[in-house]
Parts: structure tokens; sequence; C-alpha cells
């Protein structure tokens, strides 16, 4: 277990600095930069030349990613252009909010997905599993930005139930939560379901009924174990997706999260904050599906030897 | 039992009281965007303006009429030459730091402006040098006479610097700052919000709160449901839709702000614009007033002038008549009818910009033009764009932000800058050039508005514009707000009285 997992965290290494090197030339590519931004609409060229010298951005682009790189390594992420601030520091204040986010949408939509997964399996064909298939559409197709705007009009504006937008409070996470939680999970309700769908037909599971096994005992003991695994890996590749929508979200409820940043950053071509937040985000990606990938192999121990 | 009963219900009411007057003496305050510092050296944003107003101090403020009015001067004085100013400063003030704002804390903000070379150094570009005596006296030297240097002086990005904190926080002065303003900064909590506290030693009047909280609410469906559930006290830059949402809401009243002079510069160096019968046919061509009505929602008037009412100076010269008929036929006299005209416009920088271009292109097609429109999203990459000038029309809005006309002529019209941003469009006219630099040396307050009614007139007979509009943003501020002052043009608002 312990060489896999080691093999594993040493497989990560290329992938970030693959994805470092794409970012970093990518940004490089776009048109427009930070120091024509920096210097304002009354800059002279000699100006504009200057904060170029200022930032290294007159080096040629693989000098300049070689100093990052050198950087990087020794944990410096460089220092925000816009705000002077390291670029660390300026994650530490955005991230967690991201991930609060992020994990308490997730981990919802996997709990309530499988939940009404497994009542749709196990009434396929009635009207439970029907208004499943109806939910799942709804909440695969609805936008979050009009999910979220409705949501506030109703329990915010008109029920006066819940804050509209800031961070205050656990109350101020709801509306959040609900909106970026209903695509993800239609994702775990659907898939859950077909699993376990597929695992009931299973001749494990007949020879389980005609051993006299109890219908509970069938279903969780046997049935879940096997149909845990798609959603399982799913969940990894959700939380990519998830942060897609993240940034629509933080938009509408003034959410002070890294996605907000990205795009602020990206706009004002703040290159060492971009490169920060996509970097934080590509290993936090990696490490989830590593933990997915470890969390399959407790649940079917084939997984560990594959 | 019954004077109990009396002295519970007094204590109540009490105890309601000062619940009431502690929540009516914190404001809340809703800013469309976030921004990276609050140093003064850097570009600001009107949002970053709302807070650097409240905790940076100048040595003079704008007046609702946005002249420059003296807040810690308590005296100034001309040389004969008309280039040496004598400013005596008020005694007593100080910064939130505790140290004393004087003459030597001026001199230093003004060198380090240039130290840093930030944006913003141009406001003092006139200054040749500075000279302190004793205490309370500078003197500024400019290198030519310069009328408006009480206006740059006024200028938000004027504010004064702590010399004691700049070297303390170094980098983090932008994210921490430190003046004499009638709030001190208290927090920065990143993607939320800014907290500032009353001053209690300001030398001015006595700021109304005791805290503001400026937060920042991208969204500007978000800033309405804020202001409806009141949770919130100001919301800044509110749409046309918003407004109407909110027109007669119980206990919220909407401010209608004159904003930026929106236009399209026209490539005077660039065929076909390059021939002044297509620049007026193009002005002809497009039904402004219909723009206004339809695609702005009403939230908009005519430009009359390349300087708007917001500015000292300002001439209403007149309006380019709807005359398709007329712009046909100039195209006809300009043999250009089929011509490819280049339309660069921004998406999202002014309210509904991309769709006002695509209006503007559908009424040049429709006079006889072929119209290439291209829509860039972001500001940095539009900005990239423009200076490739390879464009006949682009989109651009002016506030002028030191309430002086020469700051916009400067930029847009000064052959000087023929090419270069934001005379991208290359206008040059030496008879032009003449009357701005007189204007800008000119303290005779008649001779120079005289100065600038004819550059004015000038400018607007030659086309280099396709005009449009004065757009108008809407501000919401709630019952509690018992104060709130509003420049036009550059939409800068604060909630506490001038220094008297």
């Amino acid at each position: 277990m312990l060489t896999y997992l080691l093999r594993r965290l040493a497989r990560l290494a290329p992938t970030l600095l693959l994805i470092s090197a794409v970012v970093f030339i990518l940004l490089r590519l776009v048109p427009g930069d930070p120091a024509t931004v920096l210097a304002g609409q009354d800059a002279s060229p000699e100006i504009v030349a200057g904060i170029r010298a200022r930032l290294g951005l007159d080096q040629p682009v693989l000098v300049q990613y070689a100093v990052y790189l050198k950087n990087v390594l020794r944990g410096d992420l460089g220092q925000s252009i816009r705000s002077k601030q390291p670029v660390l520091e300026e994650l530490a204040g955005r991230l967690p909010a991201t991930l609060l986010l992020g994990f308490t949408s997730i981990a919802l939509a996997f709990v309530l997905g499988l939940a009404l997964g497994m009542t749709a399996a196990v009434r396929a064909g009635r009207w439970p599993d029907v208004a499943l298939l109806v939910f799942a559409l709804l909440g695969v197709s609805a936008p979050s930005f009009w999910l979220g705007l409705l949501l506030v009009l109703l329990f915010a504006v008109q029920l006066g139930l819940l804050p509209v937008a800031g961070s205050d409070s656990w109350a101020h996470l709801v509306l959040p939560v609900a909106t970026l939680m209903p695509n993800s999970l239609a994702v775990f309700a659907r898939l859950s379901r077909s699993t376990l769908l597929e695992v009931l037909g299973e001749d494990f599971i007949r020879t389980a009924v005609a051993k006299g096994a109890r219908r509970t005992q069938v279903l969780w003991r046997h049935a879940m174990r096997n149909a845990l695994i798609p959603p399982v890996t799913v969940a990894g590749l959700e939380f990519g997706r998830l942060f897609g929508g993240v940034i629509a979200v933080e938009t509408i409820f003034a959410w002070p999260g890294a996605g907000k940043a990205l795009v602020d950053a990206i706009a004002t071509r703040d290159y060492p904050m971009v490169q920060g937040i996509v970097l934080a985000l590509a290993l936090l990606f990696a490490l989830l599906n590593l933990a997915v990938d470890l969390l399959n192999g407790v649940i079917d121990p084939r997984a560990r030897h594959a | 039992m019954r004077s109990r009963t009396l002295v519970f219900l007094a204590a109540l009411v009490a105890l309601g009281g000062i619940a009431a007057s502690a929540q009516a003496q914190s404001l809340t305050v809703l800013l469309p965007s976030e921004f990276a510092n609050l140093d003064p050296v850097e570009i600001l944003s009107g949002d970053q303006t709302m807070v650097m107003y409240h905790v940076y101090c100048r040595l003079y403020t704008f007046n609702d009429d946005m002249e420059p009015t003296p807040d810690l001067i308590a005296h100034e004085s001309l040389s004969a030459d008309q280039r040496t100013w004598t400013l005596k400063l008020k005694r007593g003030a100080r910064f939130h730091d505790g140290t004393a704002v004087n003459a030597e804390a001026v001199k230093y903000t003004i060198e380090r402006m240039r130290r840093k070379g930030g944006s913003q150094r141009v406001l003092f570009q006139a200054i040749s040098e500075i000279r302190t005596e004793g205490e309370d006296t500078l003197i500024l030297t400019t290198q030519k006479p310069f009328p408006s240097l009480r206006n740059s002086l006024a200028h938000p990005n004027a504010g004064l610097v702590s010399a004691r904190a700049d070297a303390a926080l170094g980098d983090r002065y932008g994210v921490q700052p430190v003046s004499c303003g009638p709030y001190a900064f208290k927090e920065w909590t990143r993607g939320t919000r800014i907290v500032v506290v009353r001053n209690d030693a300001y030398h001015g009047a006595r700021p109304t709160y005791d805290q503001i909280g400026f937060q920042f609410v991208p969204e500007v469906t978000t800033r309405l449901f804020m202001m409806q559930r009141g949770q919130a006290d100001i919301a800044l830059r509110l749409g046309p839709a918003e407004a109407r949402q909110l027109e007669g809401a119980k206990g919220v009243r909407l401010l209608r702000i004159e904003g930026r002079n929106i236009f399209y510069q026209l490539n005077l160096a660039l065929a076909p614009t390059s021939d002044p019968r297509v620049r007026q046919a193009i002005n002809h061509a497009v039904d402004k007033t219909a723009i206004i009505q339809r695609v702005l929602q009403g939230a908009g008037a005519p430009a009359r002038s390349v300087i708007e009412s917001m500015l000292w100076g300002h001439t209403a010269v007149g309006t380019w008549a709807y005359d398709p008929e007329k712009a046909r036929q100039l195209l006809r006299e300009a043999n250009a009818v089929g011509a490819r005209v280049v339309l660069l416009s921004p998406e999202n920088r002014y309210l509904l910009d991309s769709q006002v271009s695509q209006a503007v292109a559908g009424y040049l097609k429709a006079a006889g033009l072929t119209v290439d429109l291209r829509v860039i999203g972001d500001w940095a990459g539009y900005i990239d764009a423009i200076k490739k000038k390879d464009f006949n029309l682009y989109m651009l809005g002016w506030g002028g932000s030191t309430g002086d006309p020469d700051q916009v002529l400067q930029s847009i019209f000064h052959s000087r800058r023929a090419g270069a941003l934001w005379n991208l469009g290359a206008y040059v006219n030496k008879d032009v050039d003449a009357l701005i630099d007189a204007g800008a040396s000119t303290f005779d307050e008649t001779r120079r508005r005289r100065i600038y009614a004819d550059v004015q007139k000038r400018i607007f007979d030659e086309a280099p514009w396709l005009f449009m509009y004065r757009v108008t943003s809407f501000t919401a501020v709630g019952d509690k707000v018992k104060e709130i002052h509003t420049l036009q043009g550059p939409e800068f608002h604060y909630v506490f009285p001038l220094a008297r």
C-alpha cells in the first residue's frame, strides 16, 4: 500500500510540471500584458517598458519559466503583480472559502445522490424512479447563475429565511451550496441508480437471495458495496467540474473564494496569481483523485492489485 | 411593583435606543468590484476611490460641484510669474499613526509617487520643485503657470502618505494604508470587505458613523436584492433595470448620476475614416436617441461636446442630428459606399456596451458601410487590440477625474499623443494644440473658459469621434444614510461632510 502511495505521489510531479508549463506559456500567448494594465492610461512607452523590466517580463519566456520553477521548488509562488502581496498569502485568504463550498457541496451531493439513486433502483419503473429521472434531468441542465438567482429571490428576498449574499455565518453557506450541488447530485443519483440496478441483476445477488438472506442485508452488504465503486470514482472527477461552476456561484453570492480571484487575475493579467491558483487547484484535484483511488482500494480489494 | 415595571420598561426602551443608535452608527456599502490595493500610486477605479476618499486626506478636496476647495490648506499665495505656489498648511492634523501632517509629509508623498513610477504620477507632472519652509509651509514650483494644480492636488490619488507607516509596512502599505482621512483603515478580508473606523482625531467635521464596511458584491442583481432586504445601506452602480425595481421602494432612494461621456474614437489615419465626410456621415447615421431609449432603457443623454457638463469649462456645442439620407449622401460624395470599417467594442466595461456597439454597427450598415464588428471581452485584451491601430472606430468612456478639462484634452486631442493612448485615432490640429497649451497655463477664468469653448467647437466640427451619450448610473441609498456626496462624471461618492 505504501509503495503504491509513494509511486502515485511520485507520478504527481511530472503532471504538475506539465500543468505549470502549459499555464505559463498560455498566459504569455494571450494578448494584453500586465505592464500596460498597471501603467494606466497616461503612461508613456518608457514607463511601460520600465514596469516590464521590473516584473522581469522583458526576459525570454524560457528564462522567465526557469526562474519561476526555481522559486516554486523553494516554496515561493511569487508576488501578485496587482496587490504586491505573496501569492501564497493571497491563496491562503481565498482557497479555504472555495474548499468549504466545494467539499460541502460534493459531500451532500454524494450522500443525497446515493440515497435517491438507491430509492429509485429498488423501486425501478415506479413513480419514485420516474421522479428521480425528471429531477436528474433538471439538475444536470439548470445553469448555476440562473438557479442561484432564483433561489435567492425565493428564500432570501421573498421568504426572508436566509441572507442574500456574503460569508459571515453558516446560514450564508446554504444558498451557495444549494446552487452548486444539484448538478453533481443528479450525476450521483443517476449513476448509483444504474449501477445498483446492474448489480442487483448479478448472480451473486441471486445466490444471496436464494440462501435466504434478508432483503436489507442483500442490499447493504452485497449490492451497495459493489455499487459504490463507480460513484466514488466519479466523485474525484466531479470535483474538477464543480470548480468550474464555482466561479458563477462565488460571483452571485459574493463568496470570497479562489474562483472569483482567478477570473480577476486573468482579467488584469496578474500572471503569478493565475499560475498560483491554477497550480493549487491542479494539486488539489490530483490529490483528491489519489484519495479516491485509495478509497476504492478499501471498498474493493481487487482494485489494490489492479 | 408598578414602579419596578416602569423601570424595567424604561430600561428596555433605553436599551432599544442604544441598540438602534449602535446600528445606526455603522454603514454597509456595496461595491461592484474588489481592487488589489489602496496605494495612491496605482491606477484607480471608481470603487477604489470611494474607499480612498474616506481613508486618505489631501491638501484640497472637491466640493459638490467638483471644484477644488482647501482642506488642509490654511493659506495659499501665488508668485507674480504664476509659477510658485506658497501653501501654508493648517496645524494639528495627524495621520492615523499619530505622526504630524506637515509640509515634509506632503513633500514625501509627491516624491514617493515619482520614485515608485506609478500610473498616477501624471498628477504631479507639472511640479518641477518642492521645498519646505519650517513645519507648515510648502513651496511648489511648476514648469509653466499651471492653473489646475489645485485640481491635481484634490484628486483621490493625491492622498497623503504617512512616511513612518510607509517605511514600516513596505509592500504591505497598499493593503493596510495609513493616511489622515475621516476614517482609518481597520481590516481587509480578501474577497469580502474592507472595514474603516471613525478617525476621532480627524481635522475636519466629525465623521458621522463609527464604522463603514465596504463589501464586494460583483453581481448587480445581488446588490439589488441586498438593498431590497435591507442588508446594505448604499449600493453602487446599478443599471436601469435594477433602478426600476427600486423605484418607490420603502426606505430606499435612488441617486441618478451623470457618469462617463461615451464615444467612439475614429481613426483619422486610416481610410475611410480619414475622410472628414465619412466621419460626418457616421455621426449622422446613428440614432443616439433611439439607442438611449431602447438599448440603454433611458439611462443616458446625448453627448454635446468632448468635455461634458461635469467638467469645468464645458460648452454644449450641439448634437449631430440623426439624418440617414444625409449620411448616405456624404458617403457617396466621399466615394465610400460599401467601404469596410472595423469597429472595436469592449464588453461589460460600460453599461450595455457591446449591445450599443451592435446597434451602431446596424446603423452604419444601413447607411451603406460594410462593418466588421469585433467585441473583445476583457479589458487588457481590448487595450492590446486598440493599440494595433487597425480600427476605424473604438468605444471609450471618459469621466474626467480631476474636474478640469486639461486632463481630457491633453490625453485625447494633443498631437503630442497622436498615435499613442488615448489619441490612438491620431487627431492632429496645430491650432487646437496651441489652444490646449494656452488653456493649460491661463489663470484668468473668463479667458480660459473662452479658450475651451473655442477648442470644443473646433473639435466638434472635425468629428474625430462618433459622439454618443453621457451614461446614467444609479446608486441606491438607504434611509440610514444621512449625508452622501456624489461627483458626477467619475462617480466618486463619499459620506462625510467637507472640512469647514
